[in-house]
């Protein structure tokens, strides 16, 4: 038997199996809420967004495959997605120092210390260390990317360096990285 | 801050399947990389190795409370009733299931979905006779052509999806009065639009001749 009951989950919803679609949405739902109220902050939209996902893992469970990575992994990417989706289809709002006081103080909240955000523990283990070796302020770029959803601009905005710049940095970290998690 | 030196093909690719995963682009660089995601086997494998590779910071993502949602989420997807048979559940129950139908069954299966089809925007234009009905099924978009001429010989009606204040996205050409196309993003206030072209489509990757016609995405159409 596998360890990984979310993959069992989804092989059977491939097979339009409705009772093992009802079964996910307890295992998972509180998850993916997690993910997506991260990413979008707003919880009647995280609410539709949530719905929409599972209309996803619905119509896409076919193209899950578990040889190739755990069920919440595959589900958690297709949360990600859609926020981000959404997030990016939203009206610009630039975030301006001192045209809004809550915004600057929010975005000093939200700027992630270093990694101790990060629980370690298990398959989180060798992506703490392998950020380790990042400088902290490109490790918290990768971070706010994945975790909050920010946009090379965002990140340009927040960490005060052209966007070329920013676009450097990343690309060099995600080289990186790569070399360090697949060693 | 130096450059990045250049970068081989093969680590452009897998940088942009990276870029994806973290979610850092605009939505046009989005969903352009999910067309890629649908046609291009390599850039798939490229993303979900991202996704298994960056797949540890999802510790950093709390539970949050959440109600039940499932009731909204079967009736998006079932309808609000129990769902009907296809109409061919009666032939196969009945039949004595011929070869050549059991292969037809099977060629149809596939495309068949509980999902309904719902209409999202209508495309128009002053003093065009031209109109075309969006209707999107799961991330499927289908554009029909529902009025007016299609394009006369060696000119093509090309497709259009335009976000906010971004460059449109072109999304493939109307000529035959319908087409299907993957638009994993659809949201409220994005724009269709179909211009006139050379046949073939527009060589630049941007509109070259008049907008027809236009119109807003409204899910809730």
């Amino acid at each position: 038997m596998t360890d990984d009951p979310i993959a069992v989950l989804l092989t059977r919803i491939a097979g339009q199996d409705r009772a093992a679609f009802r079964d996910i949405y307890p295992a998972a739902s509180a998850k993916l809420m997690g993910v997506i109220l991260r990413i979008l902050k707003d919880r009647a939209e995280a609410e539709d967004a949530l719905q929409e996902v599972f209309t996803r893992i619905w119509l896409r469970a076919n193209r899950f495959d578990a040889a190739k990575g755990r069920g919440m992994t595959w589900l958690i990417a297709i949360a990600r997605n859609h926020a981000i989706d959404r997030l990016r289809a939203r009206p610009a709002t630039p975030v301006s120092a001192g045209a809004d006081g809550d915004a600057v103080d929010r975005l000093a909240d939200d700027r992630p210390g270093a990694l101790d955000a990060l629980v370690a523990r298990g398959e989180a283990r060798r992506i703490v260390d392998c950020m380790g070796t990042l400088e902290p302020d490109r490790a918290s770029c990768v971070q706010g990317a994945y975790l909050d959803g920010w946009s090379y601009d965002d990140l340009a905005r927040r960490f005060d360096v052209p966007l070329n710049t920013m676009r450097t940095w990343l690309r060099r970290s995600l080289l990186k990285l790569r070399e360090c998690l697949d060693q | 801050m130096t450059d990045l030196p250049p970068l081989s093909p093969r680590d452009e690719d897998d940088i942009a399947a990276a870029e994806y995963v973290l979610g850092v682009g605009t939505l046009p660089d989005r969903l352009a990389a999910e067309r890629r995601l649908q046609s291009e086997p390599a850039f798939a494998a490229a993303v979900l190795a991202w996704e298994n590779r960056l797949a540890g910071l999802n510790d950093g993502y709390p539970d949050a409370p959440v109600p039940d949602l499932m009731p909204q989420i079967e009736a998006r997807l079932f309808g609000q009733t129990a769902p009907r048979r296809p109409f061919w559940w009666t032939w196969l129950a009945g039949a004595v299931a011929a070869a050549a139908l059991a292969a037809v069954v099977v060629a149809v299966l596939p495309m068949v979905s509980p999902q309904p089809s719902v209409p999202v925007a209508v495309l128009s234009g002053e003093g065009q006779d031209l109109r075309f009905d969006v209707a999107r099924k799961g991330d499927q978009v289908t554009v029909t052509r529902v009025a007016g001429p299609g394009p006369a010989t060696g000119k093509s009606h090309q497709l259009w999806l335009i976000v906010g204040e971004n460059a449109p996205v072109p999304l493939g050409l109307v000529d035959d009065g319908s087409e299907t196309v993957a638009v994993p993003a659809l949201a409220d206030g994005m724009v269709f639009a179909v211009s006139l072209e050379p046949a073939g489509g527009s060589p630049t990757g941007a509109p070259t001749g008049p907008i027809l016609v236009t119109g807003k995405v409204a899910q809730t159409l």
